[in-house]
């Protein structure tokens, strides 16, 4: 379906926010789904790129459906430049997201990771369910949304690994260290949900593991359906395979092998 | 006037000349959202093997210009499962069911060949000689003329459906091959399958794939698709479906001027999955536009340089 461009925002030097029209009459979409996303005609790049859905909200004007990306390439640098009005080819809501029906929602976001979980937080905040938030970037330019989060009731702890902003190191050691003062009656009723690099995911799921706390990763590998028809999209869970874009992108930390990339 | 699109591979009639390729539309089920599958030529199932297979290791995928490498390594839920889960919802929704099959040595082929022949609402069957991504069975088998008539010839045998054999542009002279098919029995042949690539993230500098090698697809490789159909057509009468890189209604109307009865889509089903409707009507208005009564009309109409 083709949705049209209502603003774009510049969140940092490489990071951007697009709101776009969601048509009525179509479903809302669950956090952590994504839908997938062309900017031009012709064949190069030949498929549409997966997007998480950042945000998404009804109101009198309709209802609009946020995106965050980082510019890394054709699609997003195409997408940095979609201006009011513009036009955008958009498949989906897809995929099974993150659940919500957890006492206490801990959120772990590494970059672009953000992405999916801004709308979880924001609903977790809507059910009037505590909500912690651990964002981790490369510097500070990819730490996003802070003052935004934390406007809704979000307690947001940030670190960087050059130490530009927050605490210098890696958002597991913050991770580690809450978990770690956290009572374990209080773990019992937490539920980490994180979005990421791979390495970022393991590590949560490793963290989330020694301290006896359920864990939800969302998984970011090449698409090139979004929806099941090319089998490309496998990730390693026990003895066999997933497809990410069918059976998660969110998946319980635990079905899912971290040894291997 | 409302010209005709009906077409014939052999004795497999169908109302249009547009298929969905087999690993690109899941069990058609998936692709029920986006179109009347009874409006569609015909659906290939995604490669079926006796048992159920996982499929190779991540990564499969990788894009690559105006194409892509898959080794897939044909993941499938096995023969059992597509008969009791898969194949009564396809015939429920009326679609024309081709169903593609390997095996990992004769046996396999025909047993398969053998168990499908009996199934209610499978209207053709597409043996696959010609997968670059399993050990077994595949690309061997279709790149060697002698082997490739013994599967062939054992499969007819073995089933009295209509036997498409898809085909490998891995090789020298597809002609040869193609014959080797024709003279065993084959009542179309499928050209062609992905051509063997390979890719490198230069970062890393490991191969995109965790196979090393895969199979490409998509327009890339549509300009060796249309050339290997264009050969088979002067050298056999054997009906031909042509598959390869098609995007667009233009793309299907230049493999039937190169000789082919029907198309296959492809890679084009995860950019647009409902773009045989596009295709089926764009070929109906081609036809009008040029004042040409039936889509077989078309067939191999190519006009030579003089
Ligand atoms: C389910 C899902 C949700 C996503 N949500 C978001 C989101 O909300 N915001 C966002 O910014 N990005 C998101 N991504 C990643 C995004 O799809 C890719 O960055 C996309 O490829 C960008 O397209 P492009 O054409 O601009 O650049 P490309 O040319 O595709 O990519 C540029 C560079 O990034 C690398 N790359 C591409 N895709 C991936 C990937 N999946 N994992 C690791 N490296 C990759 C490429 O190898 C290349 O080096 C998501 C991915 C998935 C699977
Ligand atoms: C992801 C993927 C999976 C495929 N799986 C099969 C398969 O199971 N059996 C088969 O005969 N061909 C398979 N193919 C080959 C396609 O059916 C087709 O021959 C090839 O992709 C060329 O057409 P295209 O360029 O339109 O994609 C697969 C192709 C892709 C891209
Ligand atoms: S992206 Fe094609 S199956 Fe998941």
């Amino acid at each position: 379906m083709l949705l049209t461009a209502r603003s774009l925002r510049v969140l940092s030097s490489d990071f951007r926010l697009l709101d776009l029209g969601w048509p009525a009459g179509e479903p809302d979409p669950a956090p952590g789904q994504f839908v997938m996303v062309r900017t031009r005609e012709g064949t190069d790049p030949l498929w549409r790129r997966p997007f998480g859905v950042h945000d998404f909200r009804r109101g009198r004007g309709g209802a609009v459906l946020s995106l965050l990306f980082q510019v890394v390439g054709p699609t997003t640098r195409e997408l940095a430049a979609c201006g009011k009005g513009a036009v955008v080819d958009v498949l989906g809501p897809h995929g099974r997201g993150f659940t919500l029906e957890a006492p206490e929602h801990w959120l772990v976001a590494g970059g672009r990771g953000l992405a999916p979980l801004y709308y979880l937080a924001r609903l977790a905040r809507r059910a009037g369910r505590p909500c912690r938030v651990f964002l981790g970037g490369r510097e500070a330019g990819h730490v996003l949304r802070v003052p935004e989060l934390e406007r809704r009731g979000c307690a947001v702890e940030v670190s960087t690994e050059d130490g530009s902003r927050g605490r210098r190191g890696r958002v597991t050691e913050l991770l580690e260290r809450g978990l770690a003062r956290a009572s374990r009656r209080r773990r019992a009723g937490i539920l980490v949900s994180a979005c990421g690099p791979h390495g970022m995911l393991a590590a949560v799921a490793s963290v989330c593991a020694a301290a006896g706390v359920r864990a939800r990763v969302s998984v970011d590998p090449l698409m090139a359906c979004g929806r099941g028809l090319c089998l490309g999209c496998t990730v390693r869970a026990g003895e066999g395979y997933r497809l990410a874009c069918q059976h998660g992108p969110v998946f319980d930390a635990a079905e899912l092998s971290w040894e291997a990339p | 006037m409302t010209p005709d699109l009906a077409v014939r591979l052999g004795p497999l009639a169908l109302p249009n000349p547009v298929m969905l390729a087999s690993g690109t539309c899941g069990y058609g089920l998936e692709m029920a959202p986006h179109g009347d599958l009874s409006a569609l030529g015909a659906v290939v199932v995604k490669g079926l093997s006796l048992l159920p297979s996982p499929g190779n290791p991540p990564p499969r995928i990788v894009e690559t210009p105006s194409g892509m490498l898959n080794s897939i390594g044909l993941e499938n839920v096995g023969l059992a499962a597509f008969l009791a889960e898969k194949l009564p919802k396809l015939r429920r929704l009326g679609a024309r069911v081709v169903v593609n099959f390997y095996g990992g040595c004769r046996a396999d082929y025909r047993e398969l060949a053998a168990r499908l022949d009996g199934a209610e609402g499978v209207h053709a069957l597409e043996m696959n000689i010609s997968c670059p991504n399993v050990k077994l069975g595949g690309l061997q088998l279709g790149q060697d003329p002698r082997e490739a008539h013994r599967v062939v010839a054992a499969v007819r045998r073995a089933t009295r459906l209509p036997l498409l054999v898809k085909l490998t542009p891995n090789v020298t002279d597809v002609r040869v091959i193609a014959r080797a098919a024709a003279d065993a029995g084959a009542d179309a042949l499928t050209l062609i399958n992905t051509l063997q690539g390979m890719a490198i993230d230069v970062e890393t500098r490991r191969p995109a794939l965790a196979r090393t090698v895969g199979g490409l697809s998509g327009p890339a490789i549509r300009p060796v698709a249309v050339r290997m159909v264009w050969q088979v057509r002067q050298a056999l009468p054997i009906p031909i479906v042509g598959c390869g890189g098609v995007w667009t209604a233009r793309d299907a109307i230049e493999f039937l001027l190169a000789g082919a009865t029907a198309v296959q889509l492809g890679s084009v089903n995860f950019t647009h999955p409902g773009r045989w409707v596009e295709v089926v009507a764009g070929i109906g208005e081609y036809l009008r536009r040029h004042g040409v009564a039936r889509a077989a009309d078309l067939v191999g109409k190519l006009e030579p340089w003089a």
